[in-house]
């Protein structure tokens, strides 16, 4: 087990439940979920589908209203914002990346990064610029910056859903399922961009996936059985992982 | 914002062609009923023609309800396109609501959009009216009808449908886009699917529906009994038509289901029929919005088909007692302006084809998933292409029938209005339908059916079992 104290958190949460339905069909999600998320590095969510995993994310990422429990982002609980304070948060503090539908099909590729700016209506400082400039650089876009989405393969629309979260600078960036929709070694090149953004940048990611060998990338992995955490490992090869998920489901 | 704005202007222009021919067809409305006043105007000083001053008198105030039912009956069209626009729209609004945007902002951008292409119609309706009118106007002048009298077109006036035209397009657009507000970000992260695919849940109250038909229809009534007095009583008729019209669409998820229900059961029981008589009324609200274009224009023509054969009926009393030159010459000219303003109200059925098409091939689209789903439990794509035409016929069907009852009676009520003070004609009298209208709009709708099934149908049966069920 890893030592949670010795790093700063990106985003706590604590007694996290969710509920869905009422009266007799109530179906439990999560139940008292408490879960801290570091800076620097890369956290993979862990489970079989209707684990409970999308629901912790989307409760993490504000998009949800959790039934009890707090979120908290510093010293802000999130889960008592309103959706114009939810909604500048998103701006500001969080970066998306997705299995699909990432990138606005009307923009252009440069647009679409900055679109976050656009929204916020703030001007580009000419340091923003630069980092701006070199994430790109970086993951190799600056020839794809006047096209469109749909010119681009999946793996270049995904480092460009990377480049937009990056922008921000945000304190915590999503990834669902982000190689879903790409071939092994696209998969791969994208998930080390978001180690690389860990490692490079000190930024917090979380990825949510039922892929073991792409939770074979990440700091950290934590398994979400039924609604609760039930595992919460360090690095861990991919073949230990899928022993692990194959026991869970044995359990189940 | 305002980039985006005009990047969706310019990068999907398709889905605006629906705005821009109604605006188009409003304003040229507005121009062609400006211009024929100021054409009359200086016909009557000019030469000898329509001495008869209640028919002069008629024709100004039934332009003044044209124009207004032209400018009611597009707002509430274009605020359905802008409606069926956003629901096509609604992952990439979720994205943009993910990435932070406020719901609001995204509105605005949208009722600037409208803006846009109010203006855009306004403009071009306006310079086609001009045209129209110039070259009947020197027709006619050729033809002997009119005297030569110099009368130039332009008139400051003509702004106005042009502004008129930016204001309704981008009020109807504001109105339209309430789905906007409805998009949760929780859409774009593609794990909710089906809620993106969910109807817009309107949160329709019925009553507010039933209290302006009720209403409408007393106002209706009153200016009906004020007609026996004076034409004017159109100035109350119409706007309480319009209110008591205004209910029924307001109400249409709850006054059309059960016709459609009725329509679906004419097709017997075969599996994709019960199939597409399920869809038709599994989203009561989509399916009105889905018909309720269509009610529209049926309701217009058959109204003025209906007021026009009245009028015909009845204008024999009037064309006894006046001198017969002119009683002739006032008989054609009220043929002329109806035939006119036939002409464009068929252009706004037309509009509601467009309508139609666009929404069952959203339909279509929202519903790949499930078609697939068919196809792979093994209905073949003759079945497929049976269930989305038979859907297509219900809906039309039901939209036609609905059309041709409202507007026999707004017709009816608009003829007794207008006439029955008119001392020749003394009096209430029955309504005159024209048979062969029924005929036509009842073959028109089938054939619209079959036409607006067509791209939708494409659609559905080029789904594979295959990618239907894969993830999106």
């Amino acid at each position: 087990m890893h030592r949670m104290s010795e790093r700063t958190s990106a985003v706590r949460a604590r007694g996290l439940r969710k509920v869905y339905g009422d009266g007799g069909g109530e179906v439990a999600a999560l139940r008292e979920v408490d879960l801290d998320i570091e800076v620097g590095r890369l956290t993979a969510i862990m489970g079989p589908s209707g684990s409970g995993k999308s629901t912790l994310m989307h409760l993490l990422a504000g998009l949800d209203k959790p039934t009890s429990g707090s979120v908290w982002y510093g010293d802000l609980d999130i889960t008592a914002m309103d959706d114009h304070r939810l909604t500048a948060l998103r701006r500001t503090e969080i970066g998306f990346v997705f299995q699909a539908f990432n990138l606005v099909p009307t923009l252009t590729v440069l647009e679409n990064v900055l679109l976050p700016f656009d929204l916020a209506g703030t001007k580009l400082d000419a340091g923003r610029r630069r980092w701006i400039d070199e994430r790109t650089a970086e993951l190799g876009l600056t020839p794809l910056l006047a096209r469109r989405p749909h010119q681009l393969s999946g793996g270049q629309q995904q480092r460009v859903a990377i480049a937009r979260a990056l922008a921000i600078r945000p304190r915590l960036i999503f990834a669902d399922e982000p190689t879903g929709n790409l071939d092994s070694r696209t998969g791969r090149e994208v998930l080390s961009m978001l180690q690389a953004a860990t490692r490079d940048h000190g930024q917090a990611v979380v990825l949510v996936t039922h892929d073991a060998a792409a939770a074979a990338h990440a700091d950290r992995v934590v398994f979400i059985s039924d609604g609760s955490i039930v595992h919460d490992v360090g690095k861990t090869d991919a073949s230990t992982l899928s022993e692990m998920v194959l026991e869970l489901a044995g359990h189940r | 914002m305002i980039r985006l704005t005009l990047r969706e202007l310019r990068v999907a222009p398709a889905q605006y062609v629906a705005t821009v021919i109604v605006t188009t067809i409003g304003a040229v409305l507005a121009t062609i009923v400006i211009e024929t006043d100021r054409v009359l105007g200086s016909q009557s000083s000019a030469g000898g023609f329509t001495r008869h001053g209640f028919v002069r008198l008629l024709l100004d105030v039934l332009g003044s309800v044209f124009l207004f039912v032209a400018i009611f009956v597009s707002c509430i069209v274009i605020a359905n396109t802008f409606g069926i626009v956003m629901t096509a729209r609604a992952r990439r609004i979720a994205l943009l609501r993910l990435l932070g945007a406020e719901g609001r902002t995204l509105r605005r951008g949208v009722a600037l959009e409208g803006v846009i292409v109010g203006a855009v119609g306004g403009v071009l309706g306006t310079a086609v009216g001009l045209t129209v009118a110039g070259i009947l106007v020197s027709a006619l002048t050729a033809a002997g009808t009119f005297v030569p009298a110099p009368s130039p077109l332009w008139t400051p006036l003509l702004l106005a449908p042009v502004g008129v035209s930016i204001v309704t397009t981008g009020a109807a657009a504001w109105f339209g886009s309430r789905r906007v507000a409805a998009v949760t970000p929780l859409e774009a992260t593609g794990t909710s699917q089906e809620a993106s695919q969910a109807d817009l849940r309107r949160r329709s109250h019925p009553w507010i529906g039933y209290t302006c038909l009720g209403g409408g229809l007393l106002i209706l009534l009153a200016g009906v009994a004020i007609g026996s007095r004076t034409p004017f009583g159109l100035f109350v008729a119409a706007p309480g038509g319009a209110l008591s019209f205004l209910g029924f669409v307001l109400g249409s998820s709850s006054f059309l289901p059960p016709v459609l229900r009725i329509v679906g059961g004419l097709f017997g029981r075969s599996a994709p029929v019960a199939l597409a008589r399920a869809n038709a009324l599994r989203h009561p609200a989509r399916s009105a919005r889905s018909t309720v274009g269509l009610v529209i224009g049926v309701t217009l023509v058959t109204m003025f088909a209906v007021a026009a054969a009245c009028f015909n009926t009845e204008a024999g009393a009037v064309a006894a007692s006046a001198p017969p030159q002119e009683a002739a010459s006032d008989n054609n000219f009220v043929a002329l302006v109806l035939g006119i303003l036939g002409v464009l109200i068929g252009f706004s059925l037309a509009i509601a084809a467009v309508g139609l098409v666009n929404s069952l091939s959203l339909s279509v689209l929202q519903r790949r998933r499930e078609i697939g789903l068919l196809r792979a439990l093994g209905l073949d794509r003759r079945q497929i292409r049976v269930m989305v035409l038979v859907e297509s016929l219900q809906l039309t069907i039901a939209g036609g029938a609905v059309g041709l009852v409202l507007g026999v009676v707004y017709g009816w009520a608009a003829a007794l209005t207008a006439l029955s003070s008119d001392h020749h004609i003394g009096g209430y009298f029955l309504p005159t339908i024209p048979l062969v209208l029924v005929v036509v709009v009842l073959v028109a709708a089938a054939v619209l059916a079959v036409l607006a099934s067509l791209v939708p149908a494409r659609r559905a049966t080029a789904v594979s079992p295959v990618t239907a069920l894969a993830v999106e």
